[in-house]
């Protein structure tokens, strides 16, 4: 077993968490999120010897991640909206005003999320939830670091409108 | 200097060299409008971080994917080795992730795999918190090595394989099995663990149905119930599971 595979492993292992939310925020579905997470973990241990030792494995993994899901996209152009039932659940489970009006909150967030333009919903994640540098965005997402900049503002901006608005 | 969105987005997100840092911060100091602005802008990162927490609890598959892809092919499917269980210490789980499918489960176990049983024997049930001696579960947890199974004819035909998967040493001295059955219909995991009188107690079973598409190969358990099992077995296991050698040794000392 080759030592980039045990690499590829232990990173994966470390990143799951971060995979699976990156993976929601982009599908704003649990399901199909982990299933995306899920085929980019196995694609990645498959494809080990693919990667470049000289680059950063986690952004190596990110855009394994990012390729499967615009290969999603093209692939179910038409897509219906989906019921998250986990914060469905999650609402009827508690009894407490506050934390059904945090609940609501966030169930907005996303919906908004949701409604922006894929291409500056993943740059905002990468960004905004997941700390990357816009280098480092430019590199996962094979585009110029100043289209992550303008994607970067355009995305923050229109969610900033988005929930004045709501 | 105009003070664009994406000026000042990118001042947020620490990507400006510093002279234009200095300058936008300046201008931030005098304006009003540009300070609201700002802080708009960047309580996007605090709203969003609370709309996709970290979960840290990781559902099993993933780390069965990741286990699968790095294993030769291997008819013991679930076996943990030890390996696998230092990596646990990188995972966390929480108790919040699991109380549903405990409670769920319990009863389909007695409900199931338990008539399944008791039909073939006479008996009313297989699994109660005390494992019946005369049952087939006693049996393998008492003699079978972790990893080999043993299957059960029903009366129906039906035949269920039982399996230790592996054995620990608890926080009290004594020692417990995680083992699974598989049916047609369901698979359950449990622990048991030997108590000083020579009975097996069940600690915890999970019980999850078998998803028809894939008679032939193992369906793990969802994410949630494999979480359940290892929640305990993470509480209650001490030093890793015992190898090999010591468990045939504790096998053929009736686990003492």
């Amino acid at each position: 077993m080759s030592d980039k595979f045990e690499q590829i492993r232990d990173e994966v292992i470390i990143l799951l968490p971060r995979l699976r939310r990156f993976a929601y925020s982009l599908t704003s579905d649990r399901n199909i999120g982990d299933d995306l997470t899920q085929a980019a973990i196995e694609r990645a241990l498959s494809r080990a010897h693919q990667w470049d030792e000289n680059k950063q494995i986690d952004l190596w993994i990110f855009k394994i991640a990012k390729n499967l899901w615009l290969d999603q996209l093209r692939a179910q152009k038409v897509r219906g909206p989906t019921v998250d039932i986990g914060s469905v659940a999650d609402m009827l489970d508690d009894g407490s005003q506050a934390e059904v009006e945090t609940k609501l909150f966030v169930d907005e967030v996303r919906n908004k999320m949701e409604d922006l333009p894929d291409q500056q919903r993943i740059v905002l994640s990468l960004v905004a939830i997941e700390g990357y540098s816009y280098k480092e965005v430019a590199e996962i997402l094979e585009i110029p670091v100043g289209t992550v900049m303008s994607r970067l503002s355009r995305a923050r901006v229109a969610l900033v409108a988005a929930l004045e608005g709501s | 200097m105009e003070i664009t969105d994406q000026l000042l987005n990118a001042y947020i997100d620490g990507e400006l060299d510093e002279r234009d840092r200095e300058e936008i911060k300046r201008r931030i100091d005098e304006d009003e409008a540009l300070h609201i602005r700002v802080n708009e802008l960047r309580s996007i990162n605090e709203t969003l971080a609370k709309a996709y927490p970290l979960e840290n609890n990781i559902p099993e598959r993933f780390l069965a994917a990741v286990e699968n892809a790095s294993s030769v092919s291997s008819d013991v499917l679930p076996f943990r080795n030890k390996q696998t269980k230092e990596k646990s210490s990188t995972r966390q789980w929480f108790p919040a992730a699991i109380a549903a499918s405990i409670t769920l489960v319990i009863g389909a176990v007695i409900g199931n795999s338990v008539t399944m049983q008791g039909k073939q024997q006479g008996e009313e049930s297989l699994l109660t918190s005390s494992i019946d001696s005369s049952s087939a579960l006693y049996e393998v947890l008492e003699k079978v090595p972790s990893a080999s199974s043993r299957e059960i004819v029903l009366s129906d035909n039906s035949t269920i394989s039982l399996r230790p998967v592996l054995s620990f040493k608890n926080v009290n001295g004594g020692y417990c099995r995680e083992f699974d059955i598989h049916s047609d219909q369901n698979i359950i995991i449990g622990i048991a663990c030997r108590k000083s009188d020579s009975a097996w107690g069940l600690e915890l079973a999970v019980s999850s149905a078998v998803i028809p598409q894939n008679p032939n190969s193992f369906q793990p358990a969802s994410g949630y119930d494999q979480d359940a099992i290892n929640v305990v077995i993470d509480n209650l296991m001490v030093n890793g599971p015992i190898e090999k050698d010591e468990e045939h040794m504790l096998i053929g000392h009736a686990w003492k």
